[in-house]
């Protein structure tokens, strides 16, 4: 029983590591899609992120100039989808498409000289007290600091969206852009702050995945887990509570899949050894995305929970005036 | 009005940009946009490449050189871009639609598995069946791999756009499974791939022996052309198409196998060919092409309409992801004859810049998947990061057009004062 309250200890307290850049890339899409912008470059903002925070904390020796930096990178490279979706009023889709695209080859092109190169990372950092309490201490208090930013930024950003006031322009922006014109809210203006905000805790994603989860750069390194993190936004319903559960989830499960890999398989039938085998395991938090999504969407049909209404559609007050 | 649309866009200190509707779009413009955007976006890719010490000017001339500087660089130009051009004809005709299947290196993965299946399971079998079955279970793999999104995207209204991804990391990794398991060469010393098909499961390369099929082939299309001009058509134009177009396909099949010969450009580079022109009349001339042209365009009136969603989305999943296991399987029968762990250079994402610059046209994949192959091939001349030099480029050429376009929609205005 100990042994096995120490597994879970050890699997949702590195769950929670795990999670938490994907958890900064889906708090920044719920920024950007409440805004009514749906940037599918998460991945690319994330992998320039990660790089711009090794290549800055390399050259300033301090890994916090490192994390702004990869902020100002992510934020950079989504006023370009910012500019193409709100201004130009081009399609979100292959817009967001085109930056992950391009954010996945500018960073390994330019991070060519950086693999494997030994890089400062955040250090660990127990918090006085809080750590001691048993199983809750280790589980949430024995991280870095980019684990406690995340924490306090969920009940941050549900706070912004739901209680104040620029959280309901927000709203209003995403779900009706016509009427929050009306009411003299300045809907580009808006969107372009959203959306830059999102690209920047985007970047910040990366950089809790190069500077603290997994040091160093690798090219591609985020395997993935900003499209995951776009997946979450879907399957939280636009909420960050809920994408916090989900991505601490996500955290444990690809944890865990680390963990089953060294059980002993030797007394197991053909097809066990199989499903165990490094390559199935790895394939196990992309499954469960689909899942996941497939089981949201059955709720969202019930209960009507859906996507800010004007999602993906460009703004124009010709149109609504039509 | 003229004061609505002045403010309809963000008002910087002094002037303003404003975008008006064009009336009537220049006939030069929709194909100047992506000349100009493959210009600006090389101009831009000058920076990252001086940021990693390389020179820029010489840098392009050297691509260039390597890429289409030679008949060797040319045939191997070609081998790169027969891929893209299977799976950005089926990437193209997903978009259509407005099917957001991202999934193409997935499927790729899928029908490589597909048609390897087949070569391990009869290798000895002679190449006229072989090959065939081959082509068929690469498309069937690609297509089952494609029909998984389509599928929950019709019936339950999951996004494709994730679902169909997160398959493209399943797809690699049951490759990888395959080539460090069963599937793993006991001869390679632990080396993850598999053993080299058998000659019968590898497809033909283009020599000379092809000169006499290939002028019985256009004997018979002659004679076909001729009856179309004579009796079918009654337009003039059209049928100076019709001939224009014959004398170019002949001219080009035979200049080309005279290029190629004992070169390693493949059966695939026909097949392609082949398929961009089924891709074309289904399109433009049949009733189905229609529908998914009237569904891209507006889903709700064509469901008005009779049109089944539904069914044409897993549909057009399907035939995509079918193009793309097709592509997986040219590459494996004709290139690599063996399956490696990631063998895709990123082919699959390639495919999606591949579509969307040809506007979908499926001629313009065959043209465009040259160009984006001769950024592959041409990347390899720079020393540093090859693979990701050609991707870096082609995503700026990308990002660039997608912005260009606006300029066919909008004339881009700039006001000075209020």
């Amino acid at each position: 029983m100990a042994d096995f309250l120490v597994f879970v200890t050890i699997v949702l307290s590195a769950g929670i590591a795990a999670g938490t850049p994907i958890l900064y890339g889906a708090l920044g899409e719920i920024f950007t899609e409440r805004s009514g912008i749906l940037n599918l470059g998460v991945e690319g903002m994330m992998l320039i992120g990660a790089l711009t925070g090794i290549v800055a904390s390399l050259a300033t020796d301090s890994v916090w100039i490192g994390a702004l930096a990869a902020m100002a990178a992510g934020g950079l490279l989504s006023l370009i989808h910012a500019f193409i979706s709100i201004t130009l009023r081009g399609d979100q889709v292959v817009s967001g498409l085109a930056l992950t695209i391009f954010g996945a080859g500018l960073s390994a092109f330019l991070g060519f000289p950086y693999v494997n190169v030994p890089a400062p990372k955040f250090a660990t950092l127990p918090v006085p007290l809080l750590e001691r309490i048993p199983i809750i201490g280790p589980i949430f208090f024995q991280h870095d600091v980019t684990v406690y930013v995340a924490f306090m930024l969920i009940p941050a950003a549900w706070f912004w969206i739901n209680r104040t006031r620029p959280g309901l322009h927000l709203r209003a922006v995403g779900e009706n852009p016509a009427a929050a014109d009306a009411l003299g809210v300045n809907v580009v203006l808006t969107r372009y702050t959203y959306t830059v905000v999102g690209g920047a805790l985007c970047g910040l994603g990366g950089a809790a995945l190069s500077l603290a989860y997994t040091p160093g750069w690798i090219e591609n390194m985020t395997t993935g887990w900003g499209w995951i993190a776009v997946g979450l936004v879907i399957f939280a319903a636009w909420d960050p509570w809920r994408a916090a559960f989900g991505a601490y989830l996500f955290g444990a499960i690809s944890r865990v899949v680390f963990d089953v890999q060294m059980l002993p398989t030797a007394g197991l039938p053909q097809f066990m050894k199989i499903l165990l085998s490094p390559e199935f395991l790895r394939m196990m938090p992309y499954a469960a995305v689909i899942v996941i999504l497939i089981f949201a969407s059955r709720k969202a049909v019930r209960q009507r929970v859906g996507a800010p209404a004007a999602l993906g559609q460009p703004y124009t007050r010709e149109e609504a005036e039509a | 009005m003229e004061s609505s649309r002045g403010r309809a866009l963000p008002r910087f200190r002094g002037f303003s940009l404003r975008l008006e509707p064009r009336l009537d779009v220049p006939r030069w413009l929709p194909y100047a946009v992506p000349a100009a955007s493959l210009i600006v976006a090389l101009i831009l890719g000058m920076i990252p490449m001086m940021m990693q010490g390389i020179n820029p000017l010489t840098g392009y001339r050297d691509m260039f050189l390597v890429a289409f500087g030679s008949a060797y660089g040319i045939s191997e130009t070609i081998m790169k871009a027969i891929p893209l051009m299977l799976a950005g004809l089926g990437v193209a005709l997903a978009f259509r639609m407005l099917v957001w299947n991202i999934g193409a290196e997935g499927q790729l993965y899928m029908g490589a598995f597909g048609a390897c299946l087949v070569a391990y399971t009869w290798p000895d079998s002679p190449a006229w069946v072989l090959l065939p079955c081959m082509m068929a279970a690469g498309f069937v793999g690609g297509a089952l791999w494609g029909a998984i999104p389509g599928a929950l995207k019709a019936y339950l209204g999951v996004s494709e756009i994730i679902t169909s991804l997160m398959l493209n990391y399943i797809a690699i990794q049951w490759i990888s499974y395959l080539v460090i398991g069963p599937w793993q060469d006991p001869t390679s010393l632990g080396f993850p791939r598999t053993t080299r098909l058998s000659d019968s499961a590898t497809l033909p390369t283009i020599t000379e022996l092809w000169y006499l099929p290939m002028v019985i082939f256009l004997a018979i299309g002659a004679v076909v052309v001729l009856f179309w001009i004579a009796r079918r058509l009654d337009d003039n134009r059209e049928r100076l198409k019709l001939a224009i177009g014959f004398v170019l396909l002949a001219v080009l099949s035979l200049g080309g196998i005279h290029f190629l010969n004992g070169r390693r450009v493949h059966l695939g580079f026909v097949l392609s060919v082949a398929a961009a022109a089924v891709f074309s009349v289904l399109l433009s001339r049949t009733r189905w092409g229609y529908e998914v042209r009237v569904i891209g365009e507006n889903a709700r009136a064509a469901e008005y309409a009779g049109m089944s969603l539904k069914r044409n989305i897993i549909l057009v999943m399907m035939i995509s992801g079918g193009m793309a296991g097709l592509a997986g399987m040219s590459e494996i029968a004709g290139n690599l004859h063996l399956i490696k762990r990631a063998f895709s250079p990123g082919y699959g994402y390639t495919a999606i810049i591949v579509a969307w610059l040809a506007k979908l046209n499926p001629w313009g994949v065959i043209l465009v998947s040259l160009l984006l192959g001769g950024l592959y091939r041409g990347s390899d001349a720079i020393p540093g990061s090859p693979k990701a030099l050609g991707m870096m480029l082609q995503a700026l050429i990308f990002f660039v057009l997608i912005g260009g376009e606006v300029l066919v929609r909008y004339r881009v205005r700039w006001d000075r004062g209020t």
